[in-house]
């Protein structure tokens, strides 16, 4: 196995994870903000986006086999064109760091340490992002497979503290919510989700044997069902938890001293957000680095990744100054631009394919 | 006896002997002896520490003594001598061979080396750090004749191979590379052979001076090869496809490739129950995160996310750490600075000063400490603990000792997060090292489910129908016959 290949079960912890980790801090607040307790529906529906976007992924590897997306598209719209997508892709990489590092301190702070300094937080995730950005795409496919039963067992233990006293059925889930909020919650929250837009960064990567299939559909099929369950559970809490609802997971265990006799053991289990924060911004700043390599044809491994870590920090003095702020620079902002890549670029994909069927296939 | 030593050693005629005194000088260690038998005179050239006098009088000296007629080099080799192990050598070699230990006879301007070798070794005994309650209780010895014979035991089949090397300019120690030649990758045996070969240096001591030439990242604190003191640990990781390399003047026999979990699993664990086992293994790996993190829990809770805690707990911690003159990074560095000096001590003291060191380390040192203050209870227990559940994976010390430093210092600086961090980026560093074609988190990372039978858990012997999948091998089935 080459040292930054990924097979098809690590490609599947790989999607979970980023599925998962942005959507357990502001966002089911937001949800709830935009189409009331309907944001299960929404969170569904979002959940259903990503499947689709898997299906796409599996039609681009049927179809171009091996072949990177940077040889995709500049044999179909030129190397100019190309390197202006990877441009693209590299901004919203680095907003979407930004969004990671947001909700990654506002978690911290609330949850574990509310003296936790921003510069504690950049010495404990960059250097760490850094070396799994650095150590390959391998090594990070194999960090997110050891970890990856820790995270799913952390969260069913987080569901589990806080379900005693939650009386789940009687939510009226479906009632509450709106088409036209549901319409809201997706289109002004789009930055929330589109983080597998990464997984087309290293396509060429992913080793997809059909007989493998199911160990992609285990690990990705558990993790949306979790987060769904997860939703309603914090859905059918909400007015009974804090009234700023920055963080799911912290939300959710708000009963849990009462079912753990004083212990605050709940802070084991919602430590599990803090590994899937850092194996996203390792898989992010691994794009990035890419996106780096491909724009300049430059391929120093160090000077690409000191390069992102820079732009990084620069615009973390710039757009994060009160992460709260970020959230609603995101949701105005962000959204048009995220909008924009999760749809013209997979559409583009899927314009190329159907007129060009494949036909640069390396095989 | 007396016959050899009478030997006139006068004036030397033959190149052979010249050149020897030459290579070696003045050297009282060396030894010339010459028998004059009928039509010519024989030369044995040996060096006296090292070669048996018995054995030269009895299977050299006293059937040539016994021959009345003259004979050539091919009677004298063939008929005459009774030797088991003797090979035709020649100017070019000859000195070599003296100075490995055997006897060279010269005849007829012709030699022959002969292996009468003798040194002291001690019998096989079980190891101080690998005591069985059940099974095999045979340890490796420093001889590798020894050691070999251990291991050949066991395998009585032809598919055993030997790769015989010599490493070191000055101490030109033998290096044996044993595997199963219908089981083992040739790629990672070649890989091996080639690595040793490359070696340049001046003497071989121990095993672990070769260990780090096989090494990927030989600065990395992590192991990357196995240090194995039993026979029967030996033989069981090469039917799993792994080579042995047995060093000559050592214990310790290396095997390759090496994984973490290796160090999980103990002879034992194939030699009792293995719900039992599943159950020892599982408190292993406890013993393992409490060795490694709980010092640095232990001060992100004090200093940081104390609220962690029942109330009830915080105010036995407050009450017990209060008034203490150090702040609790300093105290808890201090109770370990503590009891790693008092563990190099006991390593080093004489036995009988053992238990005077115990005195002094628990009584005056522990409760003593507590009792003036300079120490908080607490703080003793969870270092006494960390310290013990270090031993609960003895081959992993010295790595988790460093571990546990890191993450003492990471918990007093930036608390759990930074412990958090610790371990993704430790976790991941050790996901990088892929040696000789084996992932070092296997089965786990990759997940390698068919190997996960005998991992953290392990199943019956009865359900190991195939060999370990992480390790490359030639031969994948190891139990036939059951479907």
């Amino acid at each position: 196995m080459n040292k930054e290949t990924i097979n098809c079960h690590q490609f599947g912890i790989i999607a979970s994870i980023l599925l998962l980790t942005l959507k357990f801090t502001s966002l089911p607040a937001l949800l709830y903000e935009c189409n009331n307790v309907g944001g299960v529906v929404s969170i569904s529906v979002i959940v259903v986006i990503n499947v689709l976007f898997i299906i796409l992924l599996f039609w681009l590897k049927n179809k171009y086999k091996n072949l990177g997306i940077y040889e995709i598209l500049s044999n179909g719209i030129g190397t100019l064109l190309t390197k202006a997508i990877y441009f693209i892709f590299f901004v919203f990489f680095i907003f979407k760091l930004l969004s990671i590092m947001s909700d990654g301190y506002g978690f911290i702070r609330d949850v574990v340490d509310e003296e936790f300094t921003r510069f504690n937080f950049l010495i404990c995730f960059i250097p760490v992002c850094c070396a799994l950005a650095f150590s390959g795409l391998r090594s990070i496919g194999r960090t997110a497979e050891f970890f990856f039963p820790y995270v799913v067992v952390g969260l069913i233990v987080s569901i589990m503290f806080s379900f005693v006293p939650v009386k789940l059925w009687g939510i009226g889930t479906l009632a509450h919510g709106t088409f036209s909020g549901l319409f809201r919650s997706i289109t002004e929250l789009s930055f929330w989700n589109g983080d597998m837009l990464a997984m087309l960064i290293f396509i060429d990567k992913i080793q997809v044997d059909k007989r493998q299939i199911k160990r992609f559909i285990f690990p990705y099929v558990t993790i949306s069902f979790l987060l769904v369950i997860t939703y309603l559970v914090y859905y059918s809490l909400y007015q009974q938890t804090s009234v700023f609802h920055n963080n799911l997971i912290y939300d959710i265990v708000q009963y849990a001293i009462g079912t753990s006799s004083g212990w605050h053991m709940d802070i084991f289990a919602i430590l599990i957000f803090i590994i899937c924060l850092i194996i996203q911004g390792g898989i992010f700043i691994y794009s990035a680095r890419d996106c780096v390599e491909k724009i300049f044809n430059y391929n120093n491994k160090t000077i690409t990744l000191i390069s992102v870590i820079m732009v990084l920090i620069f615009t973390e003095f710039l757009f994060l100054d009160d992460y709260l702020e970020y959230v609603v620079y995101a949701r105005m902002w962000l959204s048009w631009f995220g909008g924009f890549v999760m749809l013209i670029i997979p559409a583009l994909f899927c314009v190329l394919t159907i007129t060009r069927g494949g036909k640069n296939a390396r095989h | 006896m007396s016959f050899l030593l009478n030997v006139d050693t006068g004036e030397d005629k033959y190149l052979y002997i010249q050149n020897a005194k030459k290579a070696l000088g003045e050297n009282p260690d060396f030894a010339i002896r010459k028998i004059v038998v009928p039509g010519g005179e024989i030369t044995l050239l040996f060096l006296k520490s090292m070669a048996d006098r018995n054995e030269i009088a009895k299977q050299i000296i006293e059937p040539i003594s016994k021959q009345n007629e003259h004979f050539n080099f091919e009677t004298l080799k063939n008929k005459i001598l009774l030797c088991p192990e003797m090979e035709h050598t020649n100017l070019n070699k000859y000195i070599d061979d003296i100075l490995d230990n055997k006897t060279v006879l010269i005849y007829d301007n012709q030699a022959l080396c002969i292996d009468l070798e003798k040194y002291p070794g001690r019998t096989p005994t079980e190891p101080p750090t690998s005591p069985n309650i059940h099974g095999p209780r045979e340890g490796f010895v420093e001889g590798i004749k020894s050691n070999m014979c251990l291991i050949r035991k066991r395998l009585p089949t032809k598919n055993l191979r030997i790769e015989e090397l010599v490493v070191g300019r000055e101490t030109k120690t033998k290096i044996n590379i044993i595997y199963l030649k219908n089981i083992a990758s040739k790629k990672v045996v070649n890989e091996i052979i080639k690595k040793i070969k490359r070696i340049d240096i001046d003497g071989v001591i121990d095993s672990y001076y070769i260990s780090d030439f096989l090494k990927h990242k030989p600065y990395s604190l992590f192991e990357q090869v196995g240090f194995q003191e039993k026979p029967d640990i030996v033989v069981a990781k090469m039917l799993e496809g792994r080579v042995a390399i047995l060093v000559d003047g050592s214990p310790i026999v290396l095997t390759l490739p090496y994984m973490v979990f290796e160090d999980f699993q103990s002879s034992n664990d194939y030699y009792t129950n293995y719900i039992y086992v599943n159950l020892i293994r599982i408190i292993r790996t406890i013993g393992l995160l409490i060795a490694t993190v709980i010092p640095g829990t232990y001060l992100s809770i004090r200093l940081y996310s104390y609220k962690v805690l029942p109330i009830n707990y915080i105010i036995t911690i407050a009450n017990s750490t209060k008034n203490l003159p150090f702040t609790p990074f300093l105290e808890i560095v201090f109770i370990l600075l503590l009891f790693q000096v008092l563990y190099e001590v006991s390593l080093r003291l004489p036995q009988y000063l053992g238990l005077a060191t115990s005195i002094v380390g628990a009584l005056v040192l522990g409760d003593t400490g507590v009792k003036a203050g300079l120490i908080s209870p607490p703080g003793v227990i969870i270092v006494a603990v960390s310290i013990m559940a270090i031993y609960t994976v003895p081959a992993q010390a010295s790595t988790l000792t460093v571990l546990r430093t890191i993450f003492v210092v990471l918990g007093a600086t930036v608390g759990l997060v930074g412990i958090t961090c610790g371990v993704i980026y430790i976790v991941n560093y050790v996901n990088s090292l892929n040696y000789y074609d084996t992932p070092y988190l296997a089965p786990y990372a990759p997940k390698i489910v068919a190997d996960i039978k005998d991992a953290m858990f392990k199943k019956p012997l009865i359900e190991m129908r195939n060999r370990p999948k992480s390790i490359k091998q030639n031969n994948s089935v190891r139990l036939g016959g059951r479907k």
